[in-house]
């Protein structure tokens, strides 16, 4: 009992700690298809492709974190697509690093931003 | 990262059968979004955001092996908070409220006991995450984290006892897999418990669920919500030597902001000595995200 205890405690701790270095997820900063993130967004809409959003609540976690970007009216997710159409209030001033950040902060993966 | 680490986790094409693979052939099961009623899983709110779980439970108990033989009948309030810390790190605590009918054997009358059950507080570590396209995820999670003796008379263990677990959570289309395995060291407890893997001895858990996604078939532009058909195997070893497996078929509504789930558990493997066994897990459930 005890040495089963002692075995799976270690066990348990080795791979915390062989999985601690491993934890260097992705970050919005290093996205893919994100050229200039310091720009302005010069458009009154945006399109973001986001990746894993496969649950309408998982999905709904992109909507507030968008919505929390200062500048940023309203947020239209496709789930289909991956699509999150984002919309901007008159003269905001929004980087496409703010809008990768808020991905990021939702826990999913941002492979694109489009601005028309 | 280093190379050891990025061949680990990095994800390549050769990589894809293999993590389906081990989604599909994981001994055990786990996730918010895609979960399922029992089974953990590897999801988290977002960052700075909030995801309150409600769960109430009616569980029927029966062959007591205490000297009282008692038949035993339970509703258990279960509140769980979850509030993302960064993108892989969030804290849940949850705490159980319990009213519990006991019916001896040897007495005609019946002896009720309401209160909290044990507290816990725990951190979910989610160090790989694998977003195939708009859809399609596979994630890996650690967990661990404490329960506090706050459980009164017969509801809790009255001892500090420490878990740890893996969940692993895989998204393919309309098919969601989980699988989850945790053990948790029990530091005290009283041999004539009725929570089950509450007792004296050590706990280990083997959960596996599969959710399919009944509607919409494909996610669209107009897609508000789904519904999903639920399954789980929830496994119980105790150091004592009872086992248990529950089976538990169920439905899953999940809208934009809450879902709401329902669950029927019954045995399948049940060979249980040390404590009553569990004849009968019905689970209602809502949950929010805020």
């Amino acid at each position: 009992m005890t040495y089963l205890r002692t075995m799976i405690g270690i066990g348990l701790g080795v791979a915390a700690l062989a999985l601690t270095g491993c934890a260097g997820g992705p970050t919005a900063g290093d996205q893919p298809g994100i050229d200039e993130p310091a720009a302005v967004v010069d458009s009154p809409t945006a399109t973001l492709i986001v990746h894993g959003m496969s649950c309408p609540l998982c999905a709904n976690n992109v909507d507030k974190q968008l919505l929390d970007v200062p500048g940023v009216s309203g947020v239209n997710v496709d789930m289909g697509t991956g699509e999150a159409k984002v919309k901007f209030m008159p003269g905001a001033k929004v980087t496409k690093q703010q809008l990768a950040d808020a991905v990021d902060k939702s826990g999913f993966t941002l492979a694109e931003v489009r601005v028309p | 990262m280093s190379p050891a680490c990025a061949l680990l986790f990095r994800p390549t094409a050769k990589a894809a059968p293999l993590a389906v693979g081990i989604a599909l052939l994981a001994p055990a099961g786990l996730a918010f979004g895609q979960e399922a009623t029992n089974t953990p899983a590897a999801t988290q709110p977002g960052v700075g955001k909030w995801y309150l779980r409600e769960r109430v439970q009616y569980i029927k108990l029966g062959d007591d092996p205490s000297p009282e033989d008692r038949d035993i009948d339970k509703i258990v309030a279960t509140t769980a908070l979850t509030y993302g810390i960064t993108r892989e790190l969030s804290t849940t605590f949850t705490l159980p409220l319990t009213l519990s009918f006991e019916d001896p054997a040897s007495s005609s009358g019946t002896d009720t006991e309401f209160g909290a059950g044990d507290a816990s507080l725990s951190l979910k570590w989610r160090p790989f995450q694998w977003d195939l396209n708009p859809v399609d995820s596979v994630r890996l999670a650690f967990f661990g984290g404490v329960e506090a003796p706050t459980g009164t008379g017969d509801l809790g263990s009255h001892s500090w006892d420490p878990f740890a677990g893996v969940v692993f959570t895989s998204i393919l289309g309309r098919h969601g897999f989980n699988q989850a395995l945790s053990y948790k060291f029990n530091t005290g407890g009283d041999e004539f418990n009725t929570v089950a893997g509450d007792g004296p001895d050590d706990a280990l858990r083997y959960d596996t669920s599969y959710l399919f996604r009944l509607d919409p078939a494909e996610y669209s532009a107009d897609t508000t919500a789904a519904t999903y058909l639920t399954l789980e195997l929830n496994g119980l070893y105790e150091t004592n030597g009872d086992n248990e497996i529950l089976l538990g078929p169920g439905i899953l509504y999940e809208a934009r902001t809450f879902a709401l789930e329902a669950t029927v558990g019954f045995p399948i493997v049940q060979d249980v000595d040390e404590r009553p066994e569990t004849d009968l897990v019905i689970t209602l459930g809502f949950r929010v995200l805020f």
